[in-house]
C-alpha cells in the first residue's frame, strides 16, 4: 500500500520527504492540501497534524509529521532497501545526525528567511526587509564557509556517502541557486559547488522536481 | 556533611537558603517538596515545619525552619567556610542584624505581596489584583527611598561589606526585576548599583542565573538519565574560547556543547543526546521507544521540540534571563510575542498530554527530556504561567522536574 503524503509537491518540506521516499524506493501517493486557502488550518486537517502544517504522511493507520522526522523514519524503516541514507555504524549515524541538526539549526533559519523575503513576499505583495536580507545572506555565508571546510575533507556532509544530511539541504538550496539570484553563495565555494552539483543531479531529485 | 534543604528552587525563601549554601561552598542535598500537590501540608513535612511552609533544613539531627533562622544557623555553624556573612565585630554583627530586621519588617511586607500578585498568583491560575499591585508598589517605593539614602553612603546595607542582610534581598528582588515594577529599582541610582552588584555574584548566578547553556543542559539531562559517567569540560565563553582553536576543531560553528566519546567527536546537542541514547540503549532508562512505532513517535516529538517549541521559547530565555544577567533589559515587544507563539504550541501539547502520559506515548522519552532546559528557566519567570495554567502539562512537568532537572542543573 502506498504511503500517503499530504502536502504540495512544490513545497520545500514535502520535497524533502519525497526525495527520501524515492531514494528508498517506497511507493507514495501525493494528496494535495490547498495551502493557499488555508486547508491545513481547518479542523479536519488538524486531526492529522495538530500544528496545522504540511507535510504529513499516513502509512496504513500510522501517521507521522515533521519532515525531518519522516525522513529519519523511512531511512530507518527501509534501511535494507534503496540507498543507505543513515550510515552503517553508530558513529556514522551520529555524524549524519549531527549534520542533519546543522541543517535545521544553523542553515535553515537563514536560507528560509532569504527564500521568504526574496521569493514569497514579492508574490504575496509583502514589502521586503533589506536589512534582514543582508544579514541573512551574511550569516548564511558564514555557515557555508564551515561547509566549505568540511566538504574539502569529506565527499558528503555525513561522511563519504550520500545521506539524509545532504538530502535535507536539497529543497531550499534549489531555490537559492535557481530562483532568488543568490547562487553565488554556492557557486563561489569550490567544494560546496562540487557537492551541490553532485546531490542536485541525483535522479531522485530530478524526479521530485518533475512531480 | 548531611545538609538537606527541603523546598523548591523557584520559591524565594528556599532560594535564599540555597544562595547562602552556594556562597559558602557547602555541599547539600535539595529534597523537592511538591507544593502544587500539597506535599508541604502532609504529616511527613509538617514534622519538619509545623507551619507547613518551605524551606526546612536538616543538618544531622538538627531540624530547622524559617529561612532567616536557617541562614543565621548556617552562617554561625559554618563561619569558617567561605565568606563570613554574619561578621565578627560586635558593631558589624549588630548592623547586619538590624538590616535583616529591616528586610523582614519593611522590605518583605512591601515586595512580597507585589511579587505574589505579579508572578506567583498566575502560576496557580489567578490574575493580578491591580489595586493591590499599585498599593504595594507605592509602599515599596517608600522603603526603597530609605535604601537609596543608605546606599548613597556605603556600598552595602550594613557597611562596605556584603552580608546576610544583602543576600536576603536577592530572590524577591530577582522576581521584581521580571515585572514592569523593576523600575522601582532601576530608577534609584544607588539601589540599582547595589542590585547589579549583589545579583552578579557567582553564587547567586548559580541559583537563579543561566550558568549553563540550555543546549549543554540538554545533553547532560540525557547522560544523567542514563546514568552514564561523563566529564564536563568548561568552555570560557566570556573569554571567547568557543570561537577559537582548539574548540573550533570540536565544533567548527563555534557553539557549545561539543562532545567526545573515544575517537568520536560530535556537536549539536540533539545529535549528541541521540547518540548517547542509542549507544547506551541498554543502560538506565531507554529513551528511544520500545517498538518501531514508538520510536517513530519519539522522532516526531523530537522534531516538534526542535522546530515548534524551541524557536518560541529559546528567545524568551535569552531575553528574560541571559540578557539581565549581563546587565541588559528584556525586549518588551519580543517577549510577549514569543509568549503568544509558545502558548499556541503548548495548547497542542496540552491536548496531547490529556490523552497520554508523555509526549510520544506512555513512557518517558528523549523527546520529553529535550524540553527540560528551556522550560526550567521559563519556570523562573512570570511566564511560568504558560505551563502552570495548563494542567496536563503541569502534571507531566512535575514528574520530570523533581529529580531529573535538578540533577542536570546542579
Amino acid at each position: 500500500m502506498a504511503v500517503k503524503v499530504y502536502g504540495a509537491a512544490y513545497a520545500s518540506c514535502a520535497r524533502r520527504v519525497l526525495a527520501c521516499l524515492i531514494e528508498k524506493g517506497v511507493d507514495f501517493e501525493i494528496i494535495p492540501v490547498d495551502l493557499l486557502s488555508g486547508e491545513q488550518k481547518k479542523p479536519e486537517f488538524l486531526k492529522l497534524q495538530p500544528f496545522g502544517m504540511v507535510p504529513v504522511i499516513q502509512d496504513g493507520d500510522f501517521t507521522l509529521y515533521e519532515s525531518r522526522a519522516i525522513i529519519r523514519c523511512y531511512a530507518q524503516k527501509y534501511a535494507d532497501q534503496g540507498t543507505d541514507l543513515l550510515g552503517k555504524t553508530l558513529e556514522e549515524r551520529a555524524t549524519v545526525e549531527q549534520w542533519l541538526e546543522v541543517e535545521g539549526q544553523n542553515f535553515n533559519p537563514h536560507i528560509y528567511t532569504l527564500v521568504l523575503q526574496l521569493l514569497y513576499f514579492p508574490k504575496m505583495g509583502v514589502p521586503q526587509d533589506e536589512k534582514l536580507i543582508r544579514e541573512s545572506e551574511e550569516k548564511l555565508g558564514k555557515v557555508l564557509d564551515v561547509y566549505e571546510e568540511r566538504l574539502s575533507k569529506s565527499k558528503y556532509l555525513g561522511g563519504d556517502f550520500f545521506s539524509l544530511a545532504d538530502l535535507t539541504h536539497l529543497p531550499f538550496t534549489q531555490y537559492l541557486v535557481n530562483d532568488i539570484g543568490k547562487e553565488y553563495l554556492i557557486k563561489h565555494r569550490e567544494h560546496v559547488k562540487r557537492w551541490w552539483e553532485d546531490i542536485s543531479n541525483r535522479p531522485s531529485w530530478k524526479k521530485v522536481l518533475q512531480l | 556533611m548531611g545538609l538537606r534543604v527541603y523546598g523548591m528552587p523557584m520559591s524565594p525563601c528556599t532560594a535564599t537558603v540555597l544562595a547562602l549554601l552556594v556562597e559558602k561552598g557547602l555541599d547539600y542535598e535539595l529534597v523537592p517538596v511538591n507544593v502544587r500537590a500539597g506535599q508541604h501540608k502532609q504529616p511527613s513535612f509538617l514534622a519538619l515545619n509545623p507551619f507547613g511552609q518551605i524551606p526546612a533544613l536538616e543538618d544531622g539531627d538538627l531540624q530547622l525552619f524559617e529561612s532567616r533562622a536557617i541562614t543565621k544557623y548556617i552562617s554561625y555553624k559554618y563561619k569558617d567556610m567561605g565568606p563570613d556573612l554574619m561578621r565578627s565585630d560586635p558593631a558589624e554583627v549588630a548592623g547586619v542584624a538590624a538590616w535583616m530586621e529591616a528586610e523582614a519588617h519593611h522590605y518583605h511586607p512591601a515586595i512580597g505581596p507585589l511579587v505574589f500578585e505579579c508572578i506567583f498568583k498566575q502560576m496557580f491560575g489567578g490574575a493580578p489584583d491591580e489595586a493591590v499591585v499599585a498599593a504595594q508598589a507605592e509602599k515599596l517605593g517608600k522603603v526603597l527611598d530609605v535604601y537609596e539614602e543608605t546606599l548613597s553612603k556605603r556600598k552595602y546595607l550594613a557597611g562596605d561589606f556584603y552580608s546576610l542582610a544583602d543576600l536576603h534581598h536577592l530572590p524577591y528582588t530577582h522576581y521584581l526585576m521580571c515585572t514592569p515594577h523593576a523600575s522601582l529599582i532601576t530608577s534609584r541610582k544607588h539601589v540599582n548599583a547595589w542590585w547589579e552588584d549583589i545579583s552578579s555574584r557567582p553564587a547567586w548566578q548559580k541559583v537563579y542565573g543561566v550558568t549553563r547553556s540550555t543546549c549543554t543542559t540538554r545533553v547532560l539531562v540525557c547522560l544523567e538519565e542514563k546514568g552514564v559517567d561523563y566529564e564536563l569540560v568548561p568552555v570560557n565563553m566570556a573569554a571567547g574560547a568557543h570561537k577559537q582553536q582548539p574548540f573550533l576543531s570540536l565544533n567548527p560553528f563555534g557553539q557549545i556543547p561539543a562532545f567526545e566519546d573515544g575517537d568520536l567527536k560530535l556537536f549539536e546537542s540533539r545529535a549528541i543526546s541521540k547518540y548517547v541514547a542509542h549507544r547506551y540503549k541498554d543502560i538506565g532508562t531507554d529513551l528511544l521507544g520500545t517498538s518501531p512505532a514508538e520510536t517513530y513517535s519519539v522522532g516526531v516529538w523530537l522534531e516538534v521540540e526542535a522546530y515548534q517549541f524551541n524557536p518560541a521559547i529559546q528567545p524568551m530565555v535569552g531575553e528574560l534571563l541571559v540578557k539581565p544577567s549581563r546587565g541588559g533589559t528584556p525586549d518588551a515587544a519580543l517577549v510577549p510575542a514569543q509568549a503568544a507563539k509558545l502558548g499556541k504550541v503548548l495548547d497542542v501539547y496540552e491536548e496531547v498530554l490529556a490523552k497520554r502520559k508523555y509526549l510520544a506515548g506512555d513512557v518517558l522519552s528523549l523527546a520529553d527530556l529535550h524540553h527540560l532546559p528551556c522550560a526550567h528557566y521559563i519556570m523562573l519567570t512570570p511566564y511560568a504561567s504558560l505551563f502552570a495554567s495548563r494542567k496536563h502539562m503541569l502534571k507531566t512537568m512535575d514528574l520530570k522536574f523533581d529529580s531529573r532537572g535538578k540533577r542536570a542543573q546542579s
